[in-house]
């Protein structure tokens, strides 16, 4: 990794400082600052197009921003800093690093359907971190008992139901003892009946204190569980607060009219 | 019509048929075999989001797709070693013909085969930190060469068919062979049929085994549904 002194506090594990994404002459993110500090869950809402998802794909560089800077505890990750204080890229093994130490959780789950879950959820640790395989079983079945979906772990994926294979992907994610996990709205794509089961598996996760950041629709997880809300219009961030003031009585008009269209 | 059949000179002669077969399926696999490993770098270079990459391998994709095999096959044969001053033999400039042209071809099966794919397979691998290539070589390939068997064999079917071009430059497969037979024996309507019928049987059995596999990979995806 760079040696790249730590400049944030010593307790966040992500800081976002002045992201840009621009995809075409589209601007996506328009500078956007962000904090999760070790153990909080931040939710982020707004309305479709606000950049939420954009955001998330960049923490865990999936997309590249055009400018700013992301730490993961400290560390600038996705580029490096020349003395002259120009970035350029990282390589591509950092790039790998980096995104070893964050989970991901899609909202199309996207497990590998010719392996199965044990297959899915061992590849990494075996690949990546290079564990010997007792190790990664070991470890899968950890991660599966606490999805509770031990009894599937010789199902293959397409076979199970939606709500099982995202409790899959997540446990998947866990398998890499990531430092933080990122949700990018892991719920929409299941039927109603399913939701609440994955939304209990990131209850539990937050209460055993892992670091959360999380794109959702789901105001009542965010209600519940987050320890503040940030809404996002537009590509920037407009208000970032605590739950029960950004759901009570929200500082700003865009903040008010969105969730007076989806709360009712 | 009153001709009177003399089947008898083409059992006199079966080893001439089954030298020809087996130099025919020698082009084929040997072509094919080519054809997959250089087709496979081709398809993922054409894919590359880098330039330098995906231009010069799209160029040589479209020339190559674009010829004519029995041109390629008589430039080869007749153009390349004056122009390079190489020395290569018949069989050589046949099995380079026809393997530049499966690799043309084969670069757009193996690209179809990843770009039907879902993006979100990468994606993931990505997210857990593999590299491309460990997520090309672990999870997108191995599900995309199960959907590219069929065409594969496909391909495969038209290749031994295009391997009788080869006889123009006088590589002795299956059709020089039986026409050899033919200036020998002047019986060209016994041994053109059993070329036909040689032809036939090589090929029906790759044809069959593709429908298999179209139709246990259309129940798959009917299960899974």
């Amino acid at each position: 990794m760079g040696a790249v002194a730590p400049r944030s506090t010593a307790q966040a594990v992500v800081k976002v400082e002045d992201l840009h994404k621009s995809f075409g002459a589209l601007e996506v993110l328009k500078g956007i600052d962000l904090e999760v500090d070790r153990g909080e869950v931040v939710c982020i809402i707004g309305p479709s197009g606000s950049g939420k998802s954009t955001l998330l794909r960049c923490v865990n560089l999936l997309e590249t921003p055009n400018r700013g800077r992301i730490y993961l505890e400290g560390q600038l990750i996705g580029v490096r800093e020349r003395p002259d204080g120009r970035l350029v890229k990282a390589t591509e093994r950092e790039i790998n690093h980096a995104r070893s130490e964050i989970g991901m959780v899609f909202q199309h789950f996207n497990l590998w359907p010719h392996k199965t879950v044990l297959g899915n959820l061992i590849e990494a640790p075996l690949r990546v971190r290079k564990l010997p395989r007792s190790e990664a079983v070991q470890l899968a079945e950890r991660f599966l008992g606490k999805v509770d979906l031990m009894d599937k772990i010789d199902a293959f994926p397409p076979t199970l139901s939606g709500g099982q294979q995202q409790r899959v992907a997540i446990a998947r994610a866990l398998c890499m003892q990531p430092k933080v996990m990122l949700f990018d709205e892991v719920t929409s794509a299941l039927d109603p009946e399913l939701v609440k089961e994955v939304l209990d598996v990131m209850k539990q996760l937050a209460a055993e204190g892992m670091t959360m950041l999380v794109v959702t629709h789901e105001m009542g997880f965010a209600r519940e569980v987050a320890s503040h809300v940030v809404f996002m219009d537009g590509g920037v961030v407009v208000e970032d607060a605590r739950p029960d003031d950004l759901f009570n009585k929200p500082a700003n008009e865009r903040t008010q009219r969105f969730l007076a269209a989806i709360l009712r | 019509m009153n001709y009177t059949w003399q089947w008898g000179v083409i059992w006199d002669n079966w080893h001439v048929f089954a030298q020809g077969a087996l130099m025919t399926l020698f082009l084929t696999a040997s072509s094919i075999g080519i054809g997959l490993v250089a087709g496979l770098f081709l398809g993922l270079a054409r894919l590359s989001s880098r330039r330098w990459l995906w231009v010069p391998a799209a160029i040589f994709i479209e020339i190559f797709r674009d010829t004519p095999i029995l041109v390629l096959l008589l430039w080869i044969f007749y153009c390349l070693p004056i122009l390079t001053g190489l020395k290569i033999d018949i069989i050589e400039s046949a099995i380079l013909g026809l393997s530049i042209h499966a690799s043309a071809y084969l670069a757009e099966v193996y690209r179809a085969g990843i770009q039907s794919v879902d993006r979100g397979q990468m994606e993931s691998a990505r997210s857990l930190g593999m590299s491309f290539r460990q997520g090309m070589h672990r999870i997108v390939l191995p599900q995309a060469i199960r959907r590219m068997l069929p065409p594969f064999l496909n391909v495969t079917a038209d290749f031994m068919k295009a391997s009788a071009l080869a006889s123009v430059v006088g590589v002795w497969e299956l059709l020089r062979q039986a026409s050899n037979l033919i200036a020998n024996t002047w019986r060209p309507l016994e041994a053109y049929t059993a070329v036909a019928v040689a032809y036939l049987l090589l090929i029906v059995p790759i044809v069959w085994l593709t429908g298999v596999l179209e139709r246990r990979f259309a129940r798959r995806v009917a299960a899974r549904a």
